[in-house]
C-alpha cells in the first residue's frame, strides 16, 4: 500500500490520519501551529481495500520514512482506527494518542452514505449548513473505499483496548450517528489511560460542525498529556 | 388524571410585601420565616393525605412568594414527611446553574426518595437571570446544551469530559446512579418551540404553565405531532400544566374573595423596574440596544415573566370543569396547582387543600 503525506509547521511531531469523509483541514491547521506535522493522506483510489491493520502498518512506515523515533499520534473516523492499530504496535514510538470519533468500538453498520448529500446527513450534527461546510471534490470522490474500509473494521478491538498504555484521548461527538452511544464509556472502561471527551453539538464530523472546540480539546491534550483534566486557567476577575 | 401540589413556602407575611423584585432581606423575620416553612411542608403533608399523587418544587429566587431557591433541599426535607407521593423538581433553572451539581442533586433526590423522583427543566423567568448574572441573550443556549449535558451525566457509565459551547467540564462522574433506570421522568417546562423540540425528541414530557387553554392548546399540539415524528407517544403523565387556583365551597364565595385581591391591588405581580425589564426582553429577543436611552424612572415597572393571574377560580364544579379542559384540549395529565395566593394564610390554605381533595381531585381520576 502506498500512502501519500503532507509535512507542514515546526515543533515537536504529530502524525495525523484525518480519515473522515468530512475532513475539513482545521485540525491539520491548528495542529501545524505549535508542532511539525506528518499529515497522512486516507488511503483511496487503491485498486484493493486496505484493512485497518493494513493502513495503520503504512502509515508506521511513512513516519519511519520521515525519521521520526517518538511522536504524538492523532487519528480522525476511520483515520483513529488505524491510529489505534498502530499505537498497540509500536508503544516505543506513540507517546500521545487522540483519537477523534474511532469507528472501531461499537459501530452502527446500518448506516451507508452514496452522495455528499447523504454523507452530510450522516456525519453531521447540523447537515442544513452542510453547503457552508463540503468537503473537498477528491474526500467525496473516496467515500466509497472509505465506507468499504468502515465495514472492515467493525466488531473488532474491545478485547485490544487493555493493551493501549500510552496517554489517550477519545473525542466523540455528542450526536455521533456513526457510533452506539456505549462507545465512549467502553474506552473509559477497557483503555487504562483513555481520557474520553464528549463535544456538544456535534456529529461524526466534529471538526465541520464544532472546529474550535476539537482544536481546544486536542490541543490542550497533545500538551498536558493525561494532566489536561486539571483547570489551569484563572477565575480571577479583579485582582 | 393526577394532581401535584406546588409547595411554595411562602413567607406567612407576603400579602405586605412590595410589588417589586427582588424582595428586600429586611421583610424577613428569622421567627415567621422558620414557622413558614413548617406551615407549608405541613400542608405538603396534608396534600399528600387528601390524595395529590406528586409534590412539586419551583426554583424562584430573591422572593418569599416562592420561597425555595433552592428547592433540592426543600425536596429533601418534604420527602422525609410524604413518604408517597413523587417529588416532581419542576423544576430546576438550567441557564442559571452548574448543570453538574443539578444532576448530581437530582441523582440524591432520586435514592433519598426510592425512585419518586421527577426531574424538571426550565429557563426562569426574565428577573432570575439577574440572580447568577446570567447575559439573557444566552440562556436558552444554556438550557438547551444543559440539558443535553445532565441526561449524559446521569446516564454515563464511566467517567467522562464535556467540551460544550457554555461548559466545560474534563471530569464528570454523577454519584449516586438515579434509582429509575434508565433516567427518571423528566419534565421541560416551556413555552418555546426549540425546548418543546427537545423534549419531543428526546423522549422527554412537557410541562406548561400559567396560559389560558388555547395557547396551552397551541404547544401541545405542536408536542404531540413532533413527538409522533420522533415514533412515540407520550404517556398522560408526561404532559403536566401548572396553573394557580383559588377554591371556595361555591362559585360565588371565590369570584368574592377574588374581586376582593382586586380592589384591594393584591391581584398584580411582582415588577422590576421598567427600563431594566425592557433591557432584559430586549437580549432575550436579540434586539439592538440603545442604552444612551436608559435613565432612572420609576422603580415600579414591567411584570416579572407575565406574573400569573388566577387559572382556576370557583367553587368545586367550576374548578373540575376548568381543569377539564385542559386535560380534554391540552393532553394535560398532571395538574400542577399553585395554592398559595398571596393575601392567604396558613389556615386558608389547609381548608382549601382539604375541599380539593374531598371535592375535585375524585372527579379529576375519572378524566
Amino acid at each position: 500500500m502506498r500512502l501519500s503525506y503532507t509535512e507542514t509547521g515546526n515543533g515537536n511531531p504529530v502524525v495525523l490520519l484525518d480519515w473522515t469523509p468530512w475532513q475539513t483541514g482545521t485540525l491539520a491547521a491548528a495542529l501545524a501551529a505549535h508542532y511539525r506535522v506528518i499529515s497522512i493522506e486516507p488511503p483511496v483510489g487503491d485498486s484493493v481495500t486496505p484493512s485497518a491493520q493494513s493502513a495503520s502498518e503504512a502509515a508506521a512506515a511513512v513516519a519511519e520514512a520521515a525519521g521520526l523515533d517518538s511522536y504524538s499520534l492523532v487519528g480522525v473516523s476511520l483515520g483513529a482506527d488505524a491510529a489505534f492499530r498502530l499505537a498497540l504496535a509500536r508503544p516505543e514510538a506513540v507517546t500521545a494518542l487522540a483519537l477523534v470519533s474511532p469507528t472501531c468500538i461499537s459501530p452502527v453498520v446500518s448506516l451507508s452514505w452514496d452522495t455528499p448529500a447523504q454523507a452530510a446527513d450522516v456525519m453531521l450534527a447540523h447537515p442544513e449548513t452542510a453547503s457552508d461546510k463540503s468537503p473537498g471534490a477528491a474526500r467525496t470522490s473516496g467515500l466509497a473505499a472509505l465506507a468499504n474500509l468502515w465495514r472492515s473494521t467493525e466488531g473488532y478491538a474491545a478485547g485490544l483496548l487493555s493493551g493501549l498504555e500510552c496517554a489517550t484521548l477519545a473525542v466523540f461527538g455528542q450526536e455521533d450517528r456513526l457510533v452506539s452511544r456505549e462507545a465512549g464509556g467502553v474506552w473509559k472502561e477497557r483503555a487504562p489511560n483513555c481520557n474520553v471527551c464528549y463535544v456538544y453539538d456535534a456529529g461524526h464530523a466534529v471538526a465541520a460542525d464544532r472546529p474550535d472546540a476539537l482544536v481546544n480539546v486536542v490541543l490542550d491534550f497533545l500538551e498536558r498529556r493525561e494532566t489536561f483534566i486539571v483547570e489551569n486557567r484563572s477565575s480571577l476577575i479583579n485582582p | 388524571m393526577k394532581a401535584s401540589y406546588l409547595g411554595a413556602m411562602g413567607y406567612a407575611l407576603r400579602r405586605d410585601f412590595p410589588a417589586t423584585w427582588p424582595t428586600p432581606p429586611a421583610y424577613n423575620d428569622p421567627e415567621l420565616s422558620v414557622q413558614s416553612y413548617q406551615d407549608g411542608i405541613e400542608e405538603c403533608e396534608f396534600a399528600e393525605e387528601m390524595g395529590f399523587e406528586w409534590i412539586s418544587f419551583s426554583e424562584h429566587h430573591y422572593s418569599g412568594r416562592i420561597a425555595t431557591g433552592t428547592p433540592s433541599v426543600m425536596a429533601a426535607a418534604v420527602a422525609e414527611r410524604c413518604k408517597k407521593a413523587r417529588m416532581a423538581m419542576l423544576g430546576h433553572l438550567l441557564p442559571l446553574n452548574n448543570p453538574v451539581r443539578i444532576a448530581e442533586e437530582l441523582a440524591l433526590l432520586d435514592n433519598l426518595t426510592n425512585g419518586r423522583l421527577v426531574m424538571g427543566f426550565l429557563r426562569g423567568t426574565p428577573n432570575e437571570d439577574q440572580v447568577y448574572n446570567v447575559n439573557p441573550a444566552e440562556g436558552r443556549e444554556r438550557m438547551l446544551e444543559s440539558m443535553d449535558l445532565i441526561l449524559r451525566a446521569l446516564t454515563e457509565p464511566q467517567p467522562f469530559a464535556w467540551e460544550g459551547r457554555y461548559y466545560q467540564y474534563r471530569t464528570v462522574s454523577v454519584w449516586p446512579r438515579p434509582v429509575q433506570q434508565p433516567l427518571p421522568p423528566a419534565i421541560v417546562a416551556t413555552r418555546s418551540d426549540d425546548a418543546v423540540h427537545f423534549a419531543a425528541t428526546h423522549r422527554l414530557g412537557l410541562g406548561v404553565s400559567f396560559l389560558p387553554v388555547e395557547d396551552v392548546a397551541a404547544i401541545t399540539g405542536k408536542y404531540f405531532k413532533w413527538c409522533e415524528e420522533a415514533g412515540w407517544t407520550p404517556q398522560p403523565d408526561e404532559v403536566v400544566f401548572r396553573g394557580s387556583i383559588y377554591l371556595a365551597e361555591t362559585d360565588e364565595k371565590a369570584w368574592d374573595w377574588f374581586y376582593r385581591q382586586e380592589d384591594q391591588g393584591r391581584a398584580r405581580g411582582m415588577a422590576m423596574r421598567s427600563s431594566v425589564a425592557q433591557v432584559i426582553q430586549a437580549q432575550r429577543t436579540g434586539q439592538d440596544i440603545d442604552y444612551s436611552h436608559v435613565f432612572a424612572g420609576s422603580a415600579s415597572g414591567d411584570i416579572v415573566g407575565g406574573a400569573p393571574g388566577l387559572t382556576f377560580v370557583g367553587g368545586p364544579d367550576s374548578v373540575t370543569e376548568q381543569i377539564r379542559a385542559y386535560h380534554d384540549r391540552c393532553g394535560a395529565g398532571v395538574i400542577d396547582l399553585f395554592f398559595q395566593q398571596p393575601s392567604l394564610d396558613h389556615r386558608d390554605i389547609m381548608a382549601e387543600i382539604e375541599l380539593f381533595g374531598r371535592e375535585v381531585l375524585p372527579r379529576l381520576r375519572e378524566f
